[in-house]
């Protein structure tokens, strides 16, 4: 097993994966240092790489003319950064940028997909995979709607 | 005296104590905390997670969750501005005079968490209610097994008591700040305090100790209970629509509470039957 497969095992949300998908995910990937600052994706460019925040932090953001970037989440290490590689159009909805100094699993998502679409045992556990991700941040982003600490002026 | 002398002359459970700002910090343009000292006799100590009825004369009172509690007894209270009475209290300025009553309440069961795993998770300004009890477990390290805190908030400039939040960590509290959105400026983590709780290291051995808005306390609730904390040991504070603040006029009831007095601490195994029923 290479190094990344191992460190890829040892994320709570990939130890269930079959060695086999683990093994595919890792054939496609790479660890990359991103410094602070850094913006990793941008809004609307093509979706041809996903990430796992090794270590660091960083925000997913969303530019406003009025007040620049806000950022709407950070991920943690073990959190998958990026899910619009998995269905048309491809193409990234979100700024990713580093705000922690971080070490990341780059994944070429052209070819797992084409991996994915050759093998629907390993596109089925992709897709649990990433339909739990956004399942989860569904649910953040519909309870901070509700902007629960929102004062009267506010 | 006869028993009806004395009836007629106990003072009326529902008038106030007179009391004086001393001191008041702005935390936001809506939030201020005030330090009130009796103007005569003291109104008793009030233990952590109680609170007090506080007048703005000629307009109302409202309930106020105790934020401290200073070394000469003056009690500290963190207000936002909601309503008449608390828009009221916001402006009232050191020397003012201010009407209070109780302290009411049911308290944070800290002694009940000796020797055990603390967590306190605070949203908005339910950070006030549960300061006591931080207060606590930061000036007596020796009684915990650990201490963390964690504390929502809207944005970065909405965090209360930065100070004092600086304290803790130098008293060797582990705290965390998430908030709900942010700027370029702010480096910490950014999403919903429960992603802070499914990231802490919990067991059946820690006591958790929650406030804030009632949907945050839910899902704070069950994300520590995935993680094996006991229902029994989860304290949340609830806020209903209290008048009386003693059990008497049955504003604030909730199921079979009346919060005033069943509460507002209660464990979760007890909250979590009657935490959905709306407020009347």
């Amino acid at each position: 097993m290479t190094d990344i497969a191992h460190r890829l095992l040892a994320m709570p949300a990939l130890a269930t994966f079959d060695q086999k998908v683990v093994d595919v995910l890792a054939s496609q990937a790479r660890v990359v240092s991103v410094p602070a600052g850094q913006r990793i994706l941008t809004e609307g460019d093509p979706a041809d790489t996903f990430h796992i925040v090794l270590s660091g932090r960083v925000a997913i953001e969303i530019n406003s003319p009025n007040a620049g970037p806000i950022a709407i989440e950070t991920l943690e290490p073990g959190e998958l950064l990026g899910v619009s590689w998995m269905l048309p159009p491809y193409r990234c909805t979100f700024d990713a940028r580093v705000t922690d100094a971080a070490e990341l699993i780059a994944i070429d998502a052209v070819a797992l997909r084409a991996a994915a679409d050759a093998d629907p045992a390993l596109g089925y556990a992709l897709f649990k995979y990433v339909a739990g991700v956004v399942r989860d941040r569904l649910q953040a982003a519909r309870v901070q709607v509700l902007d629960l600490y929102r004062g009267r002026d506010d | 005296m006869t028993d009806t002398a004395a009836a007629v002359n106990a003072p009326s459970p529902m008038e106030p104590s007179m009391y004086r700002v001393t001191a008041r910090d702005v935390e936001s343009h809506d939030t201020v905390t005030l330090t009130l000292a009796p103007m005569a006799d003291a109104l008793p100590a009030p233990n952590p997670g109680q609170f007090f009825m506080l007048w703005a004369f000629g307009i109302g009172e409202a309930p106020i969750s105790v934020a401290g509690v200073t070394a000469d007894g003056s009690i500290v209270h963190t207000i936002r501005a909601v309503g008449a009475v608390t828009d009221a209290l916001v402006a009232l300025r050191p020397g003012d005079p201010v009407g209070m009553r109780g302290p009411y309440g049911t308290s944070w069961p800290v002694d009940a968490a000796a020797g055990a795993d603390v967590l306190v998770v605070a949203g908005g300004l339910g950070l006030a209610p549960v300061r006591p009890v931080i207060d606590a477990i930061a000036a007596d390290p020796s009684r915990f097994r650990s201490r963390r805190v964690l504390i929502g908030a809207r944005t970065p400039g909405a965090l209360l008591y930065p100070g004092a939040s600086a304290r803790w960590e130098s008293q060797g509290v582990a705290v965390q700040r998430i908030v709900d959105r942010a700027g370029p400026d702010w480096t910490g983590p950014v999403g919903l305090i429960t992603k802070l709780i499914e990231q802490s290291t919990l067991s059946e051995h820690t006591h958790a100790f929650l406030c804030g808005p009632e949907p945050m306390m839910r899902f704070s609730a069950m994300a520590l209970i995935d993680q094996g904390v006991p229902p029994e040991q989860i304290w949340v504070s609830l806020e209903r629509n209290m008048h009386c603040a003693y059990g008497h006029c049955g504003h604030c009831q909730l199921g079979s509470l009346f919060v005033c007095r069943d509460g507002p601490i209660v464990s979760w195994a007890a909250a979590q039957a009657v935490v959905r029923i709306p407020q009347r």
